[in-house]
């Protein structure tokens, strides 16, 4: 196990170099000059462009600006944004708010999904089903940008339950935007439970348990369930990748200052810097979240074993 | 469970007697000579206090920490302070606060995006070359008064020392800029609290000892906002306060939903067509006059931009003082058959047709410029194409290398109020805003003129002068000037917004 989890650390490490070099050479090709896109909507000044090239070194070759990209990287630097803040203090700070996000959408999820796909594969063909279907139909086919404006005029403006945008109200804040950024995987997490669910609770395996005089909550619970679950953590652990990228639009609709609303802004703004440390930890993220669906594999499968 | 959530969402936003909230987007920076867009303004004109400022309805100069500013010929200005105006920290704003903070401004290693408004100042280019620290031009005769000399003379630079870039500095500004600029220290109204909070908000509280009129609220907070649309529905929900920029396409709903709270003011900013002169298609100003004619800017402005824009009836806005009424006369009116004559007799456009390009990150731009290329192609029989591009950055870049060859459009807002500013900035040879290519000596020598004029009416008089040559030449076809929407909630009254299209958050009224 430790063998393993050292060559999956390793591997990361590749990734992650391999990753921002790419990153690195798109944002070279990313349309429009970034100090132009600093200077708004006048030219900008020659003297300002200049000085500005040389702060954020834009007049050096390619390679160099990413082995001083790199260096930085190691000493724990990674720059800082045109507004003048530190990109790693700023990345922390807003890591936690798409922190809390991810964790409230990947909650509505495993929380609602599972759940709704669990009753539905046990009710088979009866009201819960067919409400779960159509509601998971629903929440396949609308976009969540569409579920987005829609919560936040009839939840926050016209009932004032919940607030409509910003982190300010803590907790409360991230309830809409997670349940928006979890609404989409919420009902393929639910369809997905169901058919697997329901394939299992037809094997050998289960019929057995249940013939043993195991009760249905057990048998449901940790034979059926326990192995129907694979391919859904499998598909949860792709999905904090996906949850990440949600998060540029939902984070913007929530006005949300987390790490997908700066992505966005750095992007436009052709803050390579920004962009590239962003990216950096969308990488890492990724690659810690498949770490972690491996090792979960093992936990649901216990004939799955990493040497 | 949704009780609870109810009762908790409606205190999230504590409200505070006598504290507002306003919207805003982040700012591009906080320091009064880095800012490039009016939210920074917006932020930096409630921090510090220039030499001058304008009067909110006439745009009129007012002195503001100067007690006089005077000189005989243009050229040589002297600059006499108030007594008794101290920085937040409680340092006194003295001459060197200005002048150092000016040189600052322009020095290379400061990388300060408005430096260049500096440039008339005697000695600019050593100090933005980094060859000089200090500019020749400005003198600091004793605490309370400076001289600033020019290279040559300017009657409109009292008006220029309202912009915020002319702001004065305190000495601890120089020590550690990037982490003022977080914590800005000014002599303005209302003083920051606690820091920058990128993204999130800033909170400003009132300053007691400032010494001209005293803000009204105790405190404002700039709420930072992604979309101005979120924050419509923060409004309605009762969570902010004043929004400067209901989004054009919820003006509709607004003006039935906040009735009386909704408000439309003037602002100097206009939009334009522009041509490349270079380019065969253009040369002709016969052609470019046609294409005026051939756009019916009422029929736009009603349809597109809700009324909240007014059709251009010359190059500079009806809010600058001195600005003249109707300069352009039929030439900006839609009429098919004399657009389709004048067309014709400057002899078309080869090809018979061409392009617009715009760039499709704001809002409207699509709509308008697809309006108006159907008019074109409807009036005068040519083939008109629109081309997007991404974003504004590119197409300016494009235009600033000369790989444009097609119309464009393009939009100038003032950063002081005079005819001046919506002239030379744009229009004279080698400006950095002069994306058509004009060129025109006579053009320039009434500019010049105007700025050696004795008085105020001679200058203006001149100006108008001008503003007809450019008519006659048309590089750019004027459009619209641009109204400002206001949005505020029960809690606020007198809000008002300038023609710089900040909100005046001093007059605020806030229970």
């Amino acid at each position: 196990m430790p063998r393993y989890v050292i060559s999956r650390v390793l591997q990361a490490v590749l990734v992650l170099v391999g990753a921002t070099l790419v990153i690195f050479i798109l944002t070279f090709a990313l349309p429009g000059d970034p100090v132009q896109a600093l200077a708004g909507e006048r030219a900008a000044d020659p003297a300002f462009a200049e000085a500005i090239r040389a702060r954020y070194h834009l007049d050096e070759p390619l390679l160099q600006q990413y082995g001083r990209f790199l260096l930085g990287v190691v000493q724990g630097d990674l720059g800082e944004t045109y507004s003048g803040q530190d990109v790693a203090q700023m990345l922390s700070e807003r890591m936690w708010v798409s922190g809390q996000l991810a964790l409230f959408a990947l909650a509505f999820q495993i929380i609602i999904g599972i759940g709704a796909g669990v009753v539905s594969a046990l009710r088979r063909n009866g009201v819960a089903d067919a409400g779960v279907r159509l509601f998971t139909l629903a929440g396949l086919s609308i976009p969540f940008f569409v579920t987005a404006f829609v919560l936040q005029l009839v939840v926050g403006v016209k009932l004032g339950w919940l607030p409509v945008a910003g982190a300010e109200s803590g907790f409360l804040s991230y309830v809409m935007p997670g349940f928006v950024l979890g609404s989409l995987s919420t009902a393929y997490v639910a369809r997905l439970t169901r058919g697997q669910l329901t394939e299992a609770l037809r094997e050998d395996y289960v019929r057995m348990a249940t013939s043993k005089g195991l009760t249905r909550v057990r048998v449901v619970a940790f034979h059926a369930l326990r192995n129907s679950l694979i391919p859904v953590v499998t598909f949860l652990g792709l999905e904090v990748g996906a949850l990440l990228s949600g998060a540029v639009i939902t984070e913007s609709i929530f006005n949300l200052p987390g790490m997908g609303q700066a992505m966005a802004r750095a992007v436009y703004l052709g803050e390579r810097t920004t962009v590239v440390g962003v990216v950096t930890v969308f990488v890492l993220i990724y690659v810690v979240a498949n770490l972690v669906v491996d090792l979960l594999y093992a936990v649901l499968d216990p004939r799955i074993r990493y040497a | 469970m949704l009780t609870t959530v109810a009762s908790c969402g409606g205190s999230g936003a504590a409200k505070k007697a006598e504290a507002f909230s306003a919207a805003i987007l982040e700012p591009s920076s906080l320091m009064p000579a880095n800012y490039s867009e009016i939210y920074g303004a917006q932020v930096v004109s409630a921090l510090f206090t220039p030499l001058v400022t304008f009067d909110i309805k006439t745009n009129q100069t007012e002195l503001k920490v100067a007690e006089s500013i005077e000189s005989a010929d243009n050229k040589v200005w002297k600059v006499k302070l108030k007594p008794g105006w101290k920085f937040h920290n409680g340092e006194a704003v003295t001459s060197r606060s200005f002048v150092d903070a000016w040189n600052f401004a322009v020095n290379k290693k400061s990388a300060q995006l408005n430096a260049y408004v500096f440039g008339e100042i005697k000695g600019y280019p050593d100090v933005v070359s980094g060859a000089q620290q200090t500019m020749s031009g400005l003198r600091v005769v004793d605490d309370q008064n400076f001289e600033i000399t020019l290279v040559r003379p300017w009657s409109q630079f009292k008006q220029l020392l309202g912009y915020p870039a002319f702001s004065p500095l305190p000495s601890v500004a120089y020590q550690d800029p990037k982490g003022f600029e977080q914590k800005p220290i000014g002599n303005g109204p209302f003083a920051i609290e606690g820091i920058w909070q990128h993204d999130q908000q800033i909170t400003l509280r009132r300053y007691d000892p400032y010494p001209d009129a005293k803000a009204k609220a105790k405190e404002v907070q700039f709420k930072i906002y992604q979309s101005f649309d979120t924050a419509y529905n923060d409004l309605l929900a009762g969570n902010l306060d004043v929004l400067p920029a209901v989004p054009t396409a919820r003006i509709t709903e607004a003006k039935s939903q906040l009735g009386d709270r909704f408000q439309e003011s003037p602002s100097g900013r206009m939009e334009y067509l522009g041509f490349p002169l270079d380019s065969d298609k253009f040369k002709s100003a016969g052609v470019r006059r046609a294409i005026s004619m051939a756009i019916d800017r009422a029929a736009i402005t009603k349809a597109i931009f809700q009324g909240t824009r007014t059709p251009a009836t010359g190059y500079v806005p009806p809010v600058v003082p001195g600005a003249p009424k109707d300069a352009c006369g039929a030439t900006c009116v839609h009429d098919a058959s004399a657009a389709k004559a004048a067309f014709d007799e400057a002899g078309g456009i080869p090809g018979n047709t061409f392009t617009i390009g715009y760039n499709s990150d704001a809002p409207e731009n699509k709509e308008w410029v697809e309006a108006a290329a159907g008019q074109i192609s409807k009036d005068l029989g040519v083939n008109v194409q629109t081309k997007a591009y991404p974003k504004l950055a590119v197409l300016l870049g494009d235009l600033g290398s000369g790989k444009v060859d097609s119309a464009f459009r393009t939009a100038w807002t003032f950063y002081f109020p005079s005819p001046e500013n919506y002239l030379k900035p744009l229009f004279t040879q080698n400006a950095g805003e002069n994306f058509s290519g004009y060129k025109n000596d006579k053009f320039e020598a009434l500019l010049r003129d105007g700025a050696a004029a004795p008085s105020p009416e001679s200058a203006n008089a001149t100006y108008a002068e001008a503003e007809q040559v450019l008519l006659h030449d048309m590089p750019y076809v004027p459009l619209w000037y641009q109204g400002v929407m206001v949005g505020h909630s029960k809690r606020v009254s007198d809000v008002s917004v300038d023609s710089f299209r900040r909100l005046r958050v001093e007059s605020v009224v806030a229970n």
